[in-house]
């Protein structure tokens, strides 16, 4: 089971806040050319 | 143990360089032959629609060979021990399905022949990731370096020729600028999901457990895309009869795409990104193949944009070829090391079990036997593509059949000969 902290940890960690915001960028790209 | 310590483990583990170069050259082979289906986007059939069809041909497509090669017990036994790495390859999907979605755009917008090297810029951004946030190529040699900065430049300086090319020629020029700026965030995006690739596999993950979460989260996207931005539950992909002579296409589409992806994430884990990305992004020389082969897409080109693509393409190879030779000293593995002493100091993770898994070494799980449903699975599966390719309508392009059989060749060859490499060597761990 993932705990809070690993949860945090998870939340917190760059290799996943990085994907998170260019996954942004790329759906308001993507909404853009729509 | 200390830090110091663990990062100058004994040296038990055995080079995989040749293994990752192998994977990374497959990967390419496949990555490129994918393409081709997309062509279908002149159907009249939405870019969303496109994608979502490809998409679940991938997601039904991992059910394949992937379930041949590592049972579902192994499988979720190995998520279940890396269940923080689920929401990672969740969003390696998402990342996934958005880029696609744009290169649909894309090639759309300005043709396949140049979208598709354009996108394959992300390498360039799958370096910079490697080395922010994994140490690849810290402290590499000055050769390595060199190898590695002047490949990357290569591959700009293609890309930048091949969108000029792109801008100059004729066709599309409305749309040009959409076009090529669809195809810059597909590679952004893809560059940006290798980052997950990556992050699971210096925490000990195998690819094909990677890859099922990863389906999924593409599936998902594509999904909620095509219902929010398409139509709805009335978008035509639903509903139209011609989408079910066409899917079979798409699917099979899907099907190369998630071989060459899974070569694509094996050579991610024995090479690095910097290194592994370049190489299996020599699958734009194999879209061109297919494109002007099989196709005929320069058949009407003049000299001067022929001469563009061709060049381009070639200093983009050279380049990639460039990065990837440049094998990592221990100094350099030193440091990647450190990036997995992180992941275990953070997760909580068996620094000796991970190392093994990352070094190709299978845990004991790998002698497990496949269970019954395995092969149920896998019989709905190929089931599937047999009722699609039933319906399916052979489109009305134009298409070289030999240079299609010599390509297919290639293709299974490649996938022979990488899968025999893997298998021999890490049995697919």
């Amino acid at each position: 089971m993932i705990t809070i902290n690993k949860t945090r940890a998870i939340l917190t960690d760059i290799h996943f806040v990085i994907p998170v915001v260019v996954f942004c960028f790329g759906l308001a790209l993507l909404i853009a050319l729509h | 143990m200390s830090s110091a310590a663990r990062t100058n483990p004994p040296k038990v583990v055995k080079s995989v360089h040749g293994i990752g170069v192998a994977c990374g050259l497959a990967a390419g082979v496949w990555l490129g032959a994918a393409e081709a289906p997309t062509k279908l986007v002149n159907s009249g059939l939405s870019p969303y629609a496109i994608s979502l069809c490809m998409v679940a041909g991938v997601f039904t497509a991992r059910w394949t060979i992937p379930t041949l090669l590592k049972g579902t017990r192994q499988v979720f036994a190995d998520l279940s021990e890396h269940r923080h790495l689920i929401p990672v390859a969740i969003l390696a999907g998402m990342l996934w399905a958005v880029a696609n979605t744009l290169t649909v755009f894309a090639i759309r917008d300005v043709g396949l022949a140049i979208a598709f090297p354009l996108w394959n810029t992300n390498s360039l951004v799958g370096i910079l990731w490697g080395r922010l946030l994994f140490g690849e190529l810290k402290g590499a040699s000055r050769v390595n370096i060199v190898k590695v900065v002047l490949g990357a430049t290569a591959i700009v300086a293609a890309a930048v020729m091949l969108g000029f090319s792109t801008i100059h020629g004729s066709g599309a020029h409305n749309r040009a600028v959409g076009g090529v700026l669809a195809a810059i965030g597909a590679s952004l995006l893809w560059g940006t999901m290798y980052i997950p690739y990556r992050k699971a596999y210096i925490s000990g993950m195998n690819p094909l457990s990677f890859v099922t979460v990863f389906t999924i989260g593409e599936l998902g996207t594509m999904l909620t895309l095509v219902l929010a931005l398409d139509g709805g539950t009335k978008a035509a992909v639903f509903h139209s009869g011609e989408t079910r002579h066409l899917l079979f296409w798409l699917f099979l589409g899907g099907f190369v795409w998630v071989i060459g992806d899974l070569f694509q994430q094996f050579a991610t884990k024995y090479l690095g990104i910097g290194r592994g990305i370049p190489l299996s992004n020599t699958n734009q020389m194999w879209g061109l193949a297919w494109g002007a082969l099989v196709f005929g897409e320069l058949a009407h080109a003049d000299a001067h944009h022929r001469l563009l693509v061709v060049i381009g393409s070639l200093v983009m190879i050279c380049g990639a070829l460039a990065v990837t030779t440049a094998v990592a000293t221990e100094q350099e593995n030193s440091s990647m090391r450190e990036a997995l002493v992180r992941e275990c100091a953070r997760y909580d993770l068996d620094y000796d079990r991970v190392m093994k898994s990352y070094a190709g070494q299978s845990p004991a799980m790998a002698v497990e036997r496949r269970a019954w449903w395995d092969y149920v699975i896998l019989a709905c599966a190929v089931g599937v593509f047999i009722w699609l390719g039933r319906n399916a309508e052979v489109p009305a392009l134009s298409m070289n059949l030999a240079w299609v059989a010599a390509l297919t060749a290639i293709l299974l060859a490649s996938a022979g000969a990488g899968g025999w490499l893997l298998w021999k060597s890490t049995k697919f761990s």
